[in-house]
Parts: C-alpha cells; structure tokens; sequence
C-alpha cells in the first residue's frame, strides 16, 4: 500500500469521525489500515503535535512509525485508544482547563459490537432525542457523566465495533440509561 | 499535485482543532497553520478548513455574498477543483460542502452537508476588550457582562443595537460567538441548523463550529424583539420571489430594483417559474 493511498482513507475516515462526533449515535463506518480499524484511526489523528497512551495488542509500531505521535501517560495523552472498554481510562484522562477546554483527551475504545444496552441520548448534533445502543453499562455511563458535568471540561468517546462501524459520545451529550 | 494541496500533517492539525470545534460548539479551537500562497482577501481560513475536509466523493458549491459568480468565488472554485478534480454545483441541495462568504444560503440545508464560513475577525469581543488574554478569560468564565453593556447602550441611545452584519450569539447557552458577517437576516438558520457549520479565520488561526441540531440565539435582552432585515411587500424583479434576502439596485433611471441576493435560489426560481 503506498502513501497516497493512506491519505486517501483518512480523507473517507476523517468525514466518518467528524459526522459521527457531530452526531452523537449516528453510526458510520472506518475503512481498515493494515487490516486493523484501530490503526485507521490511528493514522488518520496521529501527527507529531499530537501524544497516544495505547493499552491493547495491536502492533501499533509502523503506524507510528509513520505518523510519528509521542507515547505518554495515560493522564498527558491527547489519544487514549484501548481494546477494551474501562472507565479507569476515563477517569484518568484529562479534560481541559477552562481557558482550554480544548486541551483533553479523546478515547477511542474497540469492543464487539454496540448492542449491549439501550441508551437515550440529547444534546447538540441529536434532533431531540434519540434512542441507541452501546456498549457500555450504567457504571461506563455514570463514570462518563460525571467526568463531563463541568461543561466545557469533558472528553469525548469513539467506539469501534469489529466491522469497522463508528460511534461517538461528545462531551455535551446526555446518556440516559433505558 | 497533491489531493488538497495542504500537506497531510496541515490536514491533521485542522483536523484536529475541527473536531475539538465540533466537540466544543462556539468556542474558538487555536490551530497551527502554514502560510498559504494565496492572497489574504481570498479568505484562507475557511480555505484551509475546506481543504483538509474535502474528499473525493464531495460535491463542492463555494459563494461569496449569496453569488457563485463573482471572482472572489469563481477563483476559489477554480483553485478547489485544480487540486483535488472534485465535482461542483451551483445547487444548493446537491451540495456536500459549502465554502461561503456572507451568507448562509436561502435553501435549507440538510444534515450530512458541511457549511464553511470565511471568518475575517473570529473574536466576538473585540469591540469591548481589546486585550486577547482577557477576552479568553472572559470566555472561561462565560462572563459576556461587556457585550450586554454595549447592547444596553445602544438600545437606551437608539432603541436597538446598531450592529447589522456580524450579529453576536449565544451558542449551546455557553459561548457568545461572531458568526462571521452573515446578514442579521441568517442568524436565525444558525439555529438548530441540520447541517455542520465551520467557522474558520485565517489570520487569527481559529477554527470554531455549530454541530447540527445545536442552539443558537441572538445576544438580547428578552423584552426586545429581534429585528432583521426586512424585505416585506418586496419582490424579486427577476424571478418575482419574495420573503428572501435581497439587494437593493438603483437604477440610472433612478428606480429602486430589488433582487435575490442568492444568485442560484434565484435561477432555481425562475426556472420554475418557466416550467
Ligand atoms: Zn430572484
């Protein structure tokens, strides 16, 4: 695979993250990267500017390699990316101070696929309200609510199901649990 | 020629700070950005956006002031379409990006599409606060205190604020927000919006967004109305459409013409009228 074919999918890979970020529940799909949706998103996000702390058993070394990001803490990393859903990972990641919000992480987790739990979701990009499955339970959610309540403080949250469909949680988003 | 001219690591910084934007609605995301060879009027920000968004499957419409055919849009058409071969339209409704200048178009948009706004002066606080920390301060605190004291004064001195183009909102009831000198005749589509609106400054290296279905509403005090331009009992002399943003045209003959500011709505209307 050459380099303009990589740039190439990050183009149709950034338009998936950005409309499923503006739209909390919408679900969208990520073209893979050496086989892996992981590493798509990886090497669409990494960039020398930016730091990951990655916790699972993707070999990440050439998307590095090639992107050259900054490995650090959990605490520091602007990308936390896990195999599996963890709210430790949430808990420990930062969120902003209020002149920069901005300065915070986003958690990109992998799990199986989103039908888990029923969830309600409002806020900005959701046309009222709307109903969606996630993968995550009450505590997940409980956790994720309470680390963003200080509004503009927050993080934001991608999940990546084994087909390579997309969806996120922004930091304005309400979850209620059905 | 590269696909978007930008490099990828521009794209990846933009990318970035549009995503912190979307996750953000109103708040100005400060991004690194390389100087562009394009001259400064041309509005690089919304450019750079553009550019480090477009994919080859994207439909491209760009206007300037309601008009796909001035030079100012024609040449960033042009340019767009040189380095990425990206199909255009003048139609609204087929459009997956819009680069615009101005205006937000008399259609409405629909979700998926992506609005890009040329901002020329990011900050909504300028004309009360000249010091840029403290109008980043002000911003952490959502303390807008200096904004309602201007629209007070303007109200008590001449019964409403004077401020026509560049109207001040609020955005997610969080962050007052310039959102570009739109006509206070567009403030209203900002609102609840179905597409996604970006915001980008050149210059000022600021990149901000409204996500869809997101609310936003004119800074003023309650008891007073929202006044926008109005084009009551007006009519198009082209297509004969009213209700719409117009321009005023004086005539040598010294009439007073008014027509849509929307070029394409226009030339949709009056094709329906000759269907
Ligand atoms: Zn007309």
């Amino acid at each position: 695979m050459n380099n303009m074919d990589l740039e190439q999918l990050n183009r149709q890979n950034f338009k998936s993250l950005s409309d499923a970020l503006a739209m909390p529940g919408k679900i969208t799909k990520i073209k893979s990267v050496f086989d892996s949706h992981l590493l798509a998103v990886a090497n669409l996000l990494f960039f020398n500017e930016v730091t990951y702390y990655y916790s699972g058993d993707e070999d990440i070394t050439l998307i590095e390699a090639i992107t050259n990001p900054k490995i650090t803490t959990i605490q520091e990393a602007d990308y936390i990316l896990s195999d599996v859903i963890d709210t430790r990972l949430i808990l420990e990641a930062k969120k902003g101070d209020y002149l920069n919000p901005d300065f915070s992480a986003t958690l990109i987790f992998k799990c199986e696929d989103f039908n888990s739990y029923s969830h309600l979701l409002s806020g900005p990009g959701i046309d009222g309200k709307k109903e969606v499955n996630l993968p995550c339970n009450k505590k997940f959610i409980d956790v994720l609510m309470k680390k963003n309540s200080d509004y503009p403080l927050g993080v934001e949250i991608f999940f990546i199901n084994s087909i390579g469909e997309l969806i996120a949680l922004s930091r304005t988003t309400k979850v209620e649990v059905r | 020629m590269r696909y978007g001219f930008l490099d990828e690591d521009a794209k990846k910084e933009i990318r970035r700070a549009t995503l912190k934007a979307i996750a953000i609605p109103g708040y100005q995301v400060s991004f690194a950005s390389r100087e562009l060879p394009i001259a400064r009027g041309w509005g690089t920000g919304g450019l750079q956006v553009t550019l480090a968004i477009i994919n080859e499957e994207d439909c491209l419409k760009v206007i300037d002031q309601g008009c796909d055919g001035s030079v100012n849009a024609v040449n960033i058409r042009n340019f767009i379409v040189s380095v990425t071969d990206n199909q255009t339209t003048l139609d609204t409704v087929c459009a997956d990006i819009i680069q615009s200048r101005h205006r937000i178009p008399e259609e409405p948009m629909r979700e998926g599409q992506t609005l890009v706004l040329q901002v020329p002066y990011p900050e909504v606080l300028t004309n009360v606060e000249a010091d840029s920390y403290k109008q980043k301060v002000m911003h952490a605190n959502s303390d807008y205190a200096k904004l309602w004291v201007l629209l007070y004064e303007d109200t008590a001195q001449f019964g409403d604020s004077r401020i026509g183009h560049r109207y001040p909102v609020m955005v997610h009831d969080r962050y007052a927000m310039d959102p570009s000198p739109i006509p206070k005749y567009d403030t209203k589509k900002l609102n609840n919006n179905k597409a996604l609106i970006l915001l980008g400054a050149g210059r000022e290296k600021k990149i901000y967004a409204i996500p869809p279905y997101t609310k936003v509403e004119p800074l003023k005090f309650e008891d007073r109305e929202f006044k926008v331009e109005s084009f009551a009992n007006k009519k198009c002399a082209r297509c004969g459409a009213s209700g719409v943003f117009m321009d005023e045209v004086h005539t040598n003959e010294g009439e007073v013409k008014f027509y849509c500011n929307d070029t394409a709505y226009c030339d949709k209307q009056l094709e329906k009228g000759a269907r």
